[in-house]
């Protein structure tokens, strides 16, 4: 038997399958769509696509078996970011200027405040020397970019 | 499939084949040399529209830190360690150095973002009993609104840690002075900009 005999009859020795392999191919093709643009595509919007296609109920093992199947990976839905309108939040930008300026002052009274972090751990560099010994520190003398000034 | 294995002689001569006959360009770029990391201290700064500054404060946890460290005229640290609702007293403490400094008078107007430590009940009663106007800049919007976050922060730390970078030991009292150094050297004329960036 040859070899495209043999996939041909493995094929086709699936008598219990719910979805011809076209049929799954539809199912994971409006998966991959729906993903595209976000959608859900969880078990349940499955089982009720496959419901409506073929009049079939099937179950959660079959839908994992037909995600592995056909190479779908499961991943966890992450929530929408909070992402403001664009167009409201320039008319509040602007309508906050607006207010800044009907308060008519010169620009030395407008004063901003804000607070930032800033890196102010010490610095310590190592001299190898025998135990015990003092070793005088040469601060930026042989330091690498020193060396090429 | 089996592997093959090309020496690493003759890959160098195929890269150099491929790159001479077209023109390879190879992506990312060289490491940059960052400064050493650790715990973080905050600094309050103070821009003016008319391209002042105010006086350099920072607020550190480190009680080793000596007084005299910064000149008193235009410099502050503030130690505070392990005090309840830190965010809060450091900014009461800030303001209140400031008016004592005459950074902010009366009648001025004070724009801060929404942080939790400028919004607090105390914070708001001082500024009203200074004669200090407030405003916040609407929610999420300070990073693009306030000239600090925007522009300010940016280049006084692009200059901080431009002296930083070919230290080997440094202690904390010299970073504090290479801090205030690269805070007063941000220009009249860049602070002026950054306030016009907002009105663009």
């Amino acid at each position: 038997m040859s070899a495209k005999a043999k996939l041909a009859r493995r094929k086709r020795r699936a008598h219990n399958r719910i979805l011809t392999e076209a049929e799954e191919m539809i199912v994971a093709g409006a998966i991959c769509a729906r993903s595209e643009v976000n959608l859900d595509t969880s078990t349940n919007f499955v089982v009720h696509f496959v419901q409506e296609f073929k009049q079939i109920t099937v179950s959660k093992k079959w839908v994992h078996d037909f995600a592995i199947r056909n190479k779908l990976s499961r991943r966890s839905a992450k929530g929408k970011a909070n992402v403001p309108d664009p167009d409201a939040d320039f008319e509040k930008m602007v309508s906050f200027l607006k207010l800044i300026q009907a308060k008519n002052k010169q620009p030395n009274q407008i004063a901003c405040l804000d607070k930032t972090g800033l890196y102010t751990d010490a610095i310590y560099s190592t001299q190898l020397a025998p135990i015990g010994r003092y070793v005088q520190d040469y601060g930026t003398k042989y330091s690498a970019s020193a060396k090429f000034r | 499939m089996c592997k093959t294995t090309v020496p690493n002689i003759q890959r160098q001569q195929n890269l150099d084949e491929i790159s001479d006959t077209y023109q390879v360009f190879f992506s990312g770029s060289l490491k940059r040399v960052s400064p050493q990391r650790g715990h973080k201290d905050s600094i309050f700064s103070l821009v003016v529209g008319d391209g002042t500054v105010g006086g350099f404060f920072i607020y550190t946890k480190d009680k080793k830190i000596p007084a005299g460290c910064l000149p008193k005229t235009d410099s502050k640290v503030l130690i505070l360690k392990d005090e309840h609702r830190p965010g809060e007293r450091s900014t009461l403490a800030y303001l209140e150095w400031a008016v004592e400094q005459g950074y902010l008078t009366a009648g001025d107007l004070l724009l801060m973002d929404n942080e939790t430590s400028f919004k607090t009940e105390f914070v708001q009663d001082f500024l009203n009993d200074q004669n200090i106007e407030f405003e916040y800049f609407p929610a999420y919007r300070g990073s693009i609104m306030n000239p600090c976050d925007n522009s300010f922060h940016n280049n006084f730390k692009q200059k901080y840690y431009a002296m930083l970078i070919d230290k080997t030991s440094l202690t904390k009292e010299q970073k504090f002075k290479f801090a205030r150094e690269a805070y007063f050297d941000v220009q009249e004329k860049s602070i002026v900009k950054m306030f016009k960036h907002i009105k663009r």
